[in-house]
Formats: structure tokens, C-alpha cells, sequence
């Protein structure tokens, strides 16, 4: 779920460019909340300051607090980070976000990650509080479990706001040269397939990374509750690494192995869809639902054959299937159809 | 896999959704323990009944292509795969003798559809 430095080929849209859809409301909630945050945790931060011992706990090892130092270099670390994420998360908010899904992403992401930062620095302050003894703080494990539950579901709630597509059907017909599938004029067709990874059981290998290293850090610092996050995380890799695909004469839908929609195209903003071959790595820096900076989606879990959609508003979309010349002959098809319906 | 329907063949619809399905197997589109779409899903996309699709599946069922399992779907058998292996290589066999011989897809459909023996 990240970008790649490599962008794809850039496309031309036959509708032409239009600006970032929702774009107060990215700026709203992927700016501004974030801000509004960080200054609140600097006004508590700093309302906490004298209560601080002058030596403060800067981290906690399996056997407790492990490390300590002056009270500056907590808030310089912490400034810092805060600052690398600000530096590189509102950039993306602001000039990313062409499709919903990757606004979502960036206002959910910027949202999420500066909410969990600011909440770390919370909890190492607030463990402080009134002790002498830098050593005695206490275990700052409810405060960061907290401090992970709230800023995943402020990630969540705000990519949630982040807004849908405004609808963009495509005005011009179809390029020249584009593969149609034979269809008569009242027959319908339904294609199925799937975008998986090769080898199935690596999948289940990779997800149990997690679980693994969730293992690890539970037997050796006994704190369990980070287990759940691990184990989600391991869903999360079970959940985003094989889809299937079904184009019909609405367009193209993509679900998850749980059933949760990924990607949806309808037919008619549907400029032209052909074959390509893909390389997930070096084009979008990994496997999975992911986005580069050219603004392409990809739902890419392997590489070779993959159909690659053009969709309105410059909203290039590249998926892995086999038997990709059919699925992009019919998706023609029916992009062709709902054209000539309205 | 493609499955399409087409209300001006004289084919009945369940048996079009049926025989997409067997290409598919045949062609090795769908192998064992793939899952069919549900056939609420497949009905609305298709636009047919509900029971068009169904009686599909259960003619497919009951040829020992797909097994219908409650709340896991119609799967695709072994014995499909294994079923239609020769048929596979029969063809497979047609057209390179066909192409030894200069004949054209058509040519060789023709003679597949003909009833002369």
C-alpha cells in the first residue's frame, strides 16, 4: 500500500486532465486534522514539562526502561519523526488523490501515522509524570496500544471521509484498434478471474511473518497485546494479495479473499482497456493494492500479463489476470455498450 | 473465465451457461478446486433468473463436473479435470493434423459440426 519512485509510462486521457476531486476536504482532513493534533499534543506536552524528572526514560527494552537522558533529546526525537512524517505525508495528500482510493489512502495514512507519533510522545511523557526515578516510569504498553487503536481508526474514519469519485463517463468512443470481443447484440457476458500470486502457499508464508516475529516479541517482552496488531497485520496481507476480478456489463469489480470491494470501474468511464505485461516491483514498488506517483492503481500480485485499464480522469488502473486479452476485449465491449446507452 | 448468454440462440440458457462453463474446464481456464461465482452473483451480472443458473450448476453437479456445497459454492471436481484430459489432447491432436494438412479452424469446425462419420 505505498508508492514506487519508478512511475508508469504516462497515459493520455481522452476527456482530458481535471483537477483533484475534493480537494478542500483532502487539505481538511489530511492537513488540517493532522495539525490540529500536533499542536494540541504540544500544548499538553509542554503543560506536562515541569511534572517531567530532569533525566527522562527514552526507551524501553524487554527488561523495562532501558535507556535514559535529558528531556530535550525526547522531544527533538520526537519532533523530528513528526516532522519526516509531516514533511513526506502532505505532499501526497496534497498532489496525489486523483482516484478515491488513493486519496483515501494518503488522508488515512497522513491522519493514522502523525495520531499514533503524537500519541507515543503522550505516553512517554505522561508514564513520567511525577517520578523522580526515570526507572521507575511506568509501562507505557497501555498507552501505546491505545495510542495504536486510536490512530488507526482516526486513519480509518478520516480515509472514510476522504470522498468518493464524482462519476466521469468517457464523452469520446473508443480508440481505434482497441480488441472487442464477439458479442451478438443481445448476448451478455460475465468474465471471471482471478488476480493471485503464483505460488499460492508463499502467500501463507508471508502472512505468517508476522505472526512469527508476534511470537518473538510476546516471549520476549511479555507484551502480549502485540500480538492482535501482528495478527491483523498477517489478514491484512491474506486480505490484499489475491482479488477476484469480474467484468460485466456494468465494468469491472475487484474483491478481496474476504468479499471487501477493492476496486471498482464502471463500464462507461471505461476510456479503453488492453493487454501489458507488468513488473509490480520496479513499477509500483511491491505487491498488493498499491499506487505510484503517476497516479496508476494497481492491483498487481504477480508479474506478467495484466489488463491495463484507462480510465477517466486519468485514473490509469493495471491489474494482474490471466487470460488478459479476453477480460480487456470484453471490458471494450461493454464500455462500447454503455456508451451508445446514453 | 468467460460466460456468456445469448437469448437469440435457440440453446435454452441454462445450457449456454452450462457449456461456458465445460469450455472453460476444457480449456483449462478452471481447474480442480476452483470456485464458481455464486449463482446469485453470476444471475445478476448475466442478467437471467436466478434458477437459470442453478439448474446450470446442477447439470454440471450432476455430470460430476462441480460439486455443490452448502455455503462453499459450486467447486470444480477432480474427475472434470481428468474427465476432459483426452478430449483435451483429442483436440489438441485435431488441430496439428489439421495444420499439417493446410486446414483452416473453420474448415475443421465444420467438420466437427457435420454428422457425417
Amino acid at each position: 500500500m505505498s508508492h514506487s519512485d519508478f512511475p508508469a509510462p504516462a497515459r493520455t486521457d481522452t476527456s482530458g486532465p481535471r483537477p483533484v476531486p475534493h480537494r478542500a476536504r483532502s487539505i481538511g482532513l489530511g492537513i488540517g486534522l493532522p495539525l490540529i493534533i500536533i499542536a494540541a499534543t504540544i500544548a499538553l506536552v509542554f503543560t506536562w514539562l515541569p511534572d517531567l524528572p530532569q533525566t527522562v526514560a527514552l526507551h524501553w527494552g524487554t527488561q523495562g526502561v532501558d535507556r535514559v537522558g535529558a528531556v530535550n533529546e525526547l522531544l527533538i526525537s520526537s519532533a523530528i519523526l513528526i516532522g519526516i512524517a509531516v514533511v513526506v505525508l502532505f505532499p501526497m495528500v496534497v498532489l496525489l488523490g486523483r482516484s478515491a482510493l488513493t486519496r483515501r489512502m494518503f488522508i488515512g495514512l497522513s491522519v493514522g501515522i502523525i495520531s499514533l507519533f503524537c500519541g507515543i510522545l503522550l505516553t512517554q511523557v505522561l508514564t513520567q509524570r511525577g517520578v523522580s526515578d526515570p526507572y521507575a516510569a511506568s509501562d507505557p504498553g497501555l498507552g501505546i496500544a491505545l495510542s495504536m487503536t486510536i490512530s488507526l481508526l482516526l486513519g480509518i474514519a478520516a480515509a472514510l471521509l476522504g470522498g468518493a469519485d464524482p462519476t466521469q463517463p468517457a464523452r469520446d468512443p473508443l480508440p481505434e484498434g482497441t480488441s472487442r470481443l464477439e458479442l451478438a447484440a443481445g448476448a451478455r457476458a460475465t468474465w471471471i478471474g482471478e488476480a493471485t500470486m503464483r505460488r499460492p502457499w508463499l502467500l501463507i508464508v508471508i502472512s505468517l511473518i508476522p505472526v512469527v516475529i508476534a511470537a518473538a516479541i510476546g516471549f520476549g517482552t511479555r507484551q502480549w497485546w502485540l500480538v492482535l496488531p501482528m495478527v491483523l497485520l498477517a489478514a491484512l496481507i491474506l486480505g490484499f494479495l489475491s482479488f477476484a476480478v469480474k467484468i460485466d456489463a456494468s465494468g469491472l469489480t475487484a474483491r478481496n479473499n474476504v468479499g471487501l470491494q477493492a476496486l471498482r470501474i464502471p463500464a462507461d468511464e471505461v476510456v479503453a482497456a488492453s493487454v501489458t505485461d507488468v513488473e509490480p516491483f520496479a513499477e509500483f514498488g511491491g505487491w498488493g493494492l498499491r499506487t505510484n506517483l503517476a497516479g496508476t492503481t494497481g492491483l498487481v500480485t504477480r508479474s506478467g500479463e495484466a489488463i491495463r485499464i484507462e480510465r477517466t480522469g486519468n485514473r490509469n488502473v493495471v491489474i494482474t489476470v490471466d487470460d488478459a486479452t479476453t477480460a480487456a476485449a470484453l471490458l471494450n465491449t461493454v464500455a462500447e455498450r454503455a456508451r451508445s446507452e446514453t | 473465465m468467460l460466460i456468456t448468454v445469448d437469448p437469440s440462440q435457440p440453446q435454452p440458457l441454462f445450457e449456454q451457461v452450462a457449456s461456458s462453463v465445460r469450455i472453460a474446464i476444457l480449456t483449462g481456464r478452471l481447474s480442480r478446486g476452483d470456485r464458481l461465482p455464486t449463482t446469485r452473483d453470476l444471475a445478476e451480472s448475466l442478467e437471467v433468473n436466478v434458477n437459470t443458473v442453478l439448474r446450470a450448476y446442477r447439470d454440471l453437479a450432476a455430470e460430476g463436473l462441480v460439486e455443490l456445497r452448502r455455503g462453499r459454492g459450486a467447486t470444480v471436481t477432480a474427475r472434470a479435470e481428468a474427465d476432459f484430459a483426452a478430449l483435451r489432447a483429442h483436440l489438441a491432436g485435431a488441430r496439428a493434423e489439421a495444420d499439417r494438412l493446410g486446414l483452416s479452424n473453420a474448415t475443421l469446425t465444420a467438420l466437427l459440426i457435420s454428422k457425417e462419420k
